[in-house]
């Protein structure tokens, strides 16, 4: 009977430990996560103050996590199909001692791929918007609209001109002071819907002055102002950066139960220089 | 046989037991479980814990059109915005528990909306795929939540001990933003038995908005407080789930 007892008290204490563990093991995926693209561009900088240099730093300050590290722990480890030379090529070109290569938020060069679920005309369809952040000499910025994709938008202008309808003009915003905030992305832009219910100031939503080459574009703000579209929701979110010279990469959101989740580098491209 | 069956346990914990101590991490804080009292807030409710630390930036200068050169404490803004989610938090706790009355959860909701930079703030709760969302405003959201506790007997809500908070960044309104990110670990039981339980990761987007206040003697000087805005849900962990069979 006794024995009966013992066998049930570290049944339960195996439970126990093994709980322990499963708890530690979440909160070191967590630091690991790349919760934002804010903090997948800290890491890509090597900024001291990044969440996992100030974690790794408490719990296995023996372990040196060097700029090369966190480059490499940047990229989606699950995609077997990556070229281990091209990586090893990008992390050199970024980390070249004559010239180290840094990302900035403010920079033109990244931008925001968000595929939206939209009605227009009372049907769902899809569009791509190509978001960048727009930054001000005061400091303050915010997300703008660049360019659309879609091909109902394609069909639209082409109707529209062989009917010999000219697209209007966007009509000059009345409240400036209402936009997609500079944290839009940390939600996943699930403020996009204000495109649309917010018409009467579409000006402040769009990188101005929209081209009249932009055709999609202006053809998605008619739409808008003219009440046959409105934005439903996002659906997914990607990340294009140019910023480093030579090459483009795509970062996409990974989420997994792994220190290698979140924001990751899913796709790299050498481009001409 | 039980002699069999025991050796094979003290092996195993003794393997388990180590590996703890290998891993070298602490245990996740749970401060906010439900069977816990939360402390008193401001508000008059139980006030939030504190979370960790962090070094940031200590302040910054800016130069507004209207205030002219600003000093704002960075550092206290932060671990403002890092206080006001914990408080929300806590109203969450108090909210999905059985212990709380219907009239303190309709006073609590109440609470929780004064945190938010207006009601028109929304919480867009997506799966890992994105494939289901569902977008409620905040006061929906949080009235839904005070339903929870006629599905289970007992809530346990715990925090991974750690956040992430980059730094502010103005708008084009004037105000500054930033996000707290953070994942919440929810528990709900039945007959005494895990029924519910999942991981979810926290967005909360955070305003540090200018308002004028005016004080007794008649001058009104400006300030600046952190609000809650907008806040994406994303389930990413599903533990177990017998409650919907």
């Amino acid at each position: 009977m006794f024995k009966y007892y013992i066998s049930l008290l570290l049944l339960f204490k195996c439970l126990g430990a093994f709980s322990q563990s499963v708890n530690n093991d979440y909160e070191s995926d967590f630091a690991w996560h790349v919760k934002q693209v804010d903090e997948f561009i800290e890491r890509f900088n090597n900024n001291d103050k990044t969440l996992i240099k100030l974690y790794n730093k408490k719990h296995n300050p023996v372990i040196s996590l060097t700029r090369e590290k966190l480059l490499k722990s940047l990229f989606n480890a699950s995609d077997k199909n990556w070229d281990i030379n091209e990586i090893t090529n990008f992390i050199k070109d970024v980390t070249n001692k004559k010239k180290q290569v840094y990302l900035d938020f403010f920079d033109k060069g990244w931008c925001a791929k968000l595929i939206c679920l939209v009605n227009w005309k009372g049907k769902p369809e899809r569009v791509v918007l190509t978001l960048k952040i727009k930054k001000y000499p005061d400091g303050s910025s915010k997300w703008v609209i660049a360019a659309v994709s879609a091909n109902f938008l394609k069909q639209q202008w082409l109707t529209d001109s062989l009917a010999g309808h000219t697209l209007a003009a966007i009509p000059a915003a009345k409240n400036h002071s209402t936009s997609l905030h500079p944290f839009s992305h940390s939600a996943s832009f699930s403020n996009i819907t204000q495109v649309s219910k917010d018409k009467t100031n579409i000006e402040n939503y769009l990188e101005t002055p929209v081209s009249n080459t932009n055709r999609e574009l202006l053809t998605f703000a008619n739409e808008i102002i003219n009440n046959r579209l409105q934005i439903k929701h996002a659906e997914s979110l990607t990340y294009e950066f140019h910023q480093v010279k030579g090459w483009t990469f795509e970062v996409s959101q990974f989420e997994r139960q792994s220190q290698n989740s979140g924001w990751l580098i899913s796709k790299l491209t050498r481009t001409a220089i | 046989m039980l002699t069999f069956i025991t050796k094979r346990l003290i092996i195993v914990f003794t393997l388990t037991i180590a590996a703890g101590f290998c891993a070298a991490q602490e245990l996740p804080r749970d401060p906010h479980a439900a069977t816990a009292k939360p402390p008193v807030t401001r508000h008059g409710h139980r006030a939030p814990v504190k979370s960790q630390k962090v070094k940031w930036l200590d302040s910054a200068t800016i130069n507004d059109e209207k205030l002219g050169h600003v000093k704002i404490d960075m550092k206290l803004f932060k671990a403002k915005a890092i206080e006001k989610t914990t408080e929300l938090s806590n109203y969450i706790t108090l909210l999905a528990s059985k212990n709380t009355s219907r009239a303190d959860k309709n006073k609590t909701v109440d609470q929780a909306c004064k945190l938010f930079v207006n009601e028109n703030a929304t919480v867009e709760v997506s799966n890992a795929t994105r494939s289901k969302v569902s977008k409620l405003d905040i006061r929906t959201y949080l009235t839904n939540l005070t339903y929870l506790s006629d599905h289970f007997e007992k809530v346990v809500v715990q925090y991974v001990d750690i956040t992430y908070v980059p730094e502010f960044r103005k708008g084009v309104d004037g105000n500054y933003y930033s996000v707290v990110t953070f994942v919440q670990k929810f528990e709900g039981f039945v007959d005494g038995k895990l029924s519910y339980g999942d991981f979810t990761k926290k967005d909360i987007t955070v305003v540090l908005k200018n308002y004028k206040k005016i004080d007794a003697d008649g001058t009104t000087k400006n300030k600046w407080d952190v609000f809650l805005s907008d806040i994406g849900v994303k389930e990413t962990v599903k533990m177990v789930n017998t409650f919907n069979k």
